[in-house]
């Protein structure tokens, strides 16, 4: 997994795909966001969160093969399976979503009807976040509540682990 | 005048030919004459056939001639199998682009009518996965029950064990 630090550019999105995007998140506007790139299969939010772009992880309860899940997490789509699968990656839960300089954060976006996590987004070490959307774009937000609503619910649950060198 | 001379100068007077209508010769001519209570019982049987046979060409045969078919599909065509799987799979991508869950994605309602085409699907989802990529091994494997893809490959070398697989089995 590559976490170079590399220079975020802004990447033109289609007018159409932002009104869809800013519909579905009224909040991002207002508070602040940059496209990094464009729309793409794979990665999803957790293998975007934990530098792996080549890979959709997914719990994948039919076992489909072409879907990564590390070994040992159970195959649930939870909010405790997303965090076993931070654990094993070193980050441990935290109380709150402030920069910490010495150490890179994840916030755990949960929907309150359902329980279920829908998302989740990393700090960069600037304090601005980064998300990949999907399969839509990935994008630099200002703000965790940009990404609130009813779409992906509410950050709920935040990680953290030791900013590991060279990491944005 | 008794009863059987006035029946007999009746006939005489409304059919004179009463007797050769009924024993016809082959010499005489090929005239039918008939009362005026006939011709009128004629023509109103007439009428209420011809009556009857346009109203079961309108019940009938009009909606069902293959002329008005073709008419009215062009005017109101209906929908190939090609286009509600279209139409589906718009909708399915606009709808969960944003969604991080496969599990989430493939339970859209829009996903689950394409699995429920079942294998007619299957050439269009193979068609779309080569064309635009798009999360659809859910579909393929949930269809088929097959999972060409080796254990443990990635999305992009799964898609394209998928492609293989339709390729073989001429789907595309």
């Amino acid at each position: 997994m590559d976490i170079s630090d590399s220079e975020q550019k802004e990447v033109k999105l289609e007018q159409e795909y932002i009104d869809v995007l800013e519909e579905l998140f009224p909040k991002l506007k207002g508070e602040g966001y940059l496209p990094t790139s464009g729309k793409a299969d794979k990665p999803n939010c957790i293998g975007w969160a934990l530098y792996d772009n080549n890979q959709y992880w997914d719990p994948n309860v039919i076992g489909v093969r072409g879907y990564y899940w590390p070994p040992g997490i159970p195959r649930t789509n939870t909010l405790e399976s997303w965090t076993k699968v931070f654990e094993l990656h070193g980050y441990k839960i935290c109380t709150h979503s402030a920069l910490e300089p010495d150490f890179e954060k994840v916030a755990l976006y949960v929907t309150p009807n359902t329980n279920t996590p829908e998302h989740v987004a990393r700090q960069k070490a600037s304090g601005k976040w980064v998300s990949k959307l999907g399969t839509g774009a990935d994008i630099e937000h200002d703000t965790l509540s940009g990404l609130s609503g009813e779409f992906y619910g509410v950050p709920v649950r935040y990680m953290k682990r030791p900013r590991l060198p060279g990491a944005e | 005048m008794n009863d059987q001379l006035l029946e007999e100068t009746l006939c005489v007077q409304h059919r004179p030919d009463a007797r050769e209508w009924y024993e016809p010769h082959s010499d005489e001519p090929d005239t039918i004459h008939l009362s005026a209570r006939e011709i009128f019982r004629g023509v109103l049987r007439y009428r209420t056939f011809a009556a009857r046979v346009r109203r079961l060409k309108k019940e009938y045969w009009y909606p069902r001639s293959p002329r008005r078919i073709i008419a009215a599909q062009r005017r109101d065509p209906v929908p190939d199998i090609q286009d509600i799987f279209q139409d589906l799979a718009r909708r399915w991508k606009r709808e969960t682009m944003h969604m991080s869950s496969l599990t989430r994605t493939s339970m859209h309602p829009a996903y689950q009518c394409i699995i429920g085409m079942g294998s007619t699907a299957v050439p269009f989802i193979l068609r779309e996965l080569q064309q635009h990529g798009g999360h659809w091994l859910w579909a393929l494997h949930a269809i088929t029950r097959e999972d060409p893809a080796p254990e443990g490959s990635d999305f992009d070398s799964a898609v394209q064990a998928w492609l293989s697989w339709g390729r073989r089995h001429g789907h595309i």
